[in-house]
């Protein structure tokens, strides 16, 4: 299928009811693995929009009966991150340190990490956990996947307990604005 | 425990000045009932000069410093309780700092200037003990968050300038609270009589369609700060150790913690009192031709509180010491405390009216009011009862609440 039809496809399944959005999706992001980070570049707000409907969706049990999908939807969501801060000087401001996390779902099979790098000035993302990570971030799926997205605010979710943080305080509070400024990004 | 030079001359002249200023007037003021704001702030100004106090520049040595806390909760507290809940309570007036703007421009002068009165207010007259759902709620309307329902038993709630309030955050269904301050917004209080604790104004609110900024919201407050670059440290007045609780712990229970332990040396500080008080008395007061100290079921009653007294001090040190390191069994160690100090705080001043006979059920003396403020200290920040379902949570995992 060339990137042409994926979008195509992408499309129609946005233009769908959730149900069926939900019936698609696994093929869909099936079909993007391994290019996910030059769609994002390609086509900036398809992507946000795939984002935006997954926020929508109970993503706890989306995962749980679609187990492969984890893995494939944090590619999605980590290219996105990747490319935006590529782009985005206000990012890059904003990393002055190295700091690892790992991030935990306690509702469904989702792990995923993240790396800021002082030096490169780069936010990495993955699925899977990091050996040692500064901090861990362990919550609902949907609020990690807020998290990243901007739907949660790292500090107000924090506050009001909706996720819990592991780790020290001076390097989680550092992680704060950097998330901020990377949900920032996320196209409308 | 050793004491460091600085730590035994904040000490030294905490207790001159109480033996001086607050000694001589403690008895009638505390049986005039609450002391009104004026009088508060007139202490709270002394408070400050030595150190004690929650306006910005006091706050980092007193609430940041986990010895300094603990060694003003055992001092004041021998003296006149009512005196360090009205000072301890004010500590939300720290968050004026990072409210909204209507609010900062209300309340920071006062801040500054150290008479910015405040209280923390948990407790709801239909939920009690149970306060992890609160039901008064703050729905979002617009950029502002409007605030209905009804508080109970808030300390300093009825003078305070501004109340930090619990709430069901409806936005997010989770729980929250809401700086409301009274520039901006009054509310209505009603003082509550009670047993002991007189000296200090413990009262209800209700809170109708009260409106405050989302800037007023703590977790805004707390995210706006780190946005604007600061450290958790900046915000919070508590020590690094306790607010890397906040992490390990959730916030609020770091925040009780700190306060449980608090409340800890608080009944110490009564104890002390009334156990140098039968202690004199045991010497001075003689029947049957000799001091009743030579009696010796006199002398058990002395073996039976020192020890409570002794007891209680390690322990609550021992709670001080994990705040201090961060530890992970800090919560464990803080309610254990609040709750074994403050039923053995009713032993140790019951003890010391029997040592007293007649004498110690005199109002004139202060062996009643030793008795009636311990008798306080059980219900507080947690009840006895809630200190052991926590205790028996942090042992076991194996929450025994419902
Ligand atoms: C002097 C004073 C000052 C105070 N200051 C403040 C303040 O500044 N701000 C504030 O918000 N609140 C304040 N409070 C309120 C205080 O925190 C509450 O009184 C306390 O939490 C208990 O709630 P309650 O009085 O409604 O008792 P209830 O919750 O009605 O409890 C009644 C009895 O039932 C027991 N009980 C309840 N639940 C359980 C359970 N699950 N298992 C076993 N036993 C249980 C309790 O231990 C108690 O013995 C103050 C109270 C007093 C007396």
């Amino acid at each position: 299928m060339t990137d042409d039809q994926l979008i195509q496809r992408i499309e129609t399944a946005l233009e769908a009811e959730q149900d069926q959005l939900e019936a698609d999706l696994p093929a869909i992001l099936a079909d993007m693995e391994g290019q996910t980070d030059e769609l994002v570049r390609e086509h900036p707000a398809v992507m946000a929009r795939i984002l935006g409907r997954m926020e929508a969706m109970d993503i706890a049990s989306f995962v749980s009966a679609n187990p492969e999908t984890a893995d494939q939807f944090q590619e999605l969501l980590w290219s996105g991150m990747r490319v935006m801060v590529e782009r985005n000087p206000e990012v890059k401001e904003q990393i002055n340190e190295d700091i690892t996390t790992n991030f935990e779902a306690d509702d469904c099979p989702m792990e995923g990490h993240l790396k800021v790098r002082e030096e490169e000035e780069l936010v990495t993302g993955g699925a899977g956990q990091l050996d040692d990570a500064d901090i861990t971030i362990t919550g609902p799926a949907d609020v990690l996947v807020g998290l990243i997205t901007g739907n949660v605010d790292p500090i107000q979710g924090f506050m009001q307990q909706q996720y819990e943080m592991d780790g020290p305080v001076q390097k989680g509070t550092k992680l704060a604005p950097i998330m901020n400024s990377l949900s920032e990004q996320v196209p409308e | 425990m050793e004491l460091t030079d600085e730590q035994r001359a904040f000490r030294d002249d905490l207790r001159e000045y109480l033996d001086e200023t607050i000694d001589p007037i403690v008895d009638e003021a505390d049986r005039n009932g609450p002391m009104d704001r004026e009088e508060l702030l007139g202490y709270v100004s002394d408070l400050n000069e030595l150190g004690v106090g929650f306006d910005p520049e006091t706050a980092p040595n007193f609430f940041g410093d986990v010895w300094n806390f603990t060694i003003a909760a055992e001092e004041i507290s021998y003296t006149w309780p009512s005196l360090l809940v009205g000072v301890m309570m004010s500590f939300p007036a720290l968050f004026v700092q990072f409210a909204a703007e209507q609010t900062r421009e209300a309340m920071l002068p006062k801040l500054e200037d150290g008479d910015c009165l405040a209280a923390l207010a948990v407790t709801e007259p239909e939920g009690g003990s149970d306060t992890a759902r609160p039901n008064t709620v703050a729905k979002k309307d617009g950029d502002e968050f409007v605030i209905n329902g009804e508080k109970t038993w808030v300390g300093n709630a009825h003078y305070a300038d501004c109340v930090l309030v619990v709430a069901h955050d409806d936005s997010t269904g989770a729980s929250d609270m809401f700086m409301v301050d009274r520039a901006n917004n009054d509310f209505e209080t009603r003082e509550i009589d009670k047993m002991g604790w007189k000296g200090v104004s413990n009262a209800r609110i209700s809170f109708d369609d009260v409106r405050v900024p989302e800037g007023n919201r703590l977790s805004n407050m707390f995210s706006n700060a780190i946005m604007a670059g600061n450290e958790m440290n900046d915000i919070v007045p508590f020590p690094e150790s306790v607010t890397q609780l906040f992490f390990d712990q959730k916030p609020l229970n770091a925040t009780f913690s700190f306060m449980r332990t608090g409340m800890s040396f608080m009944s110490v500080g009564i104890m002390q009192a009334a156990f140098d008080a039968a202690l004199d008395r045991a010497t001075d007061r003689e029947t049957f031709g000799k001091p009743i100290a030579e009696h010796q079921l006199v002398t058990e009653q002395l073996y039976d509180m020192k020890a409570g007294l002794e007891t209680s001090r390690q322990l609550s040190r021992r709670a001080a010491e994990l705040l201090e390191d961060g530890s992970e069994d800090a919560r464990l160690m803080s309610s254990l405390a609040k709750g074994y100090t403050s039923e053995t705080c009713k032993d140790v001043t019951d003890d010391a009216i029997q040592v007293f006979g007649g004498e110690g059920l005199k109002t004139e003396n202060r062996l009643e009011r030793y008795y009636r403020d311990a008798r306080v200290m059980t219900i507080p920040d947690g009840t006895t009862e809630i200190q052991k379902l926590i205790v028996g949570k942090e042992l076991t995992d194996a929450s025994a609440y419902s």
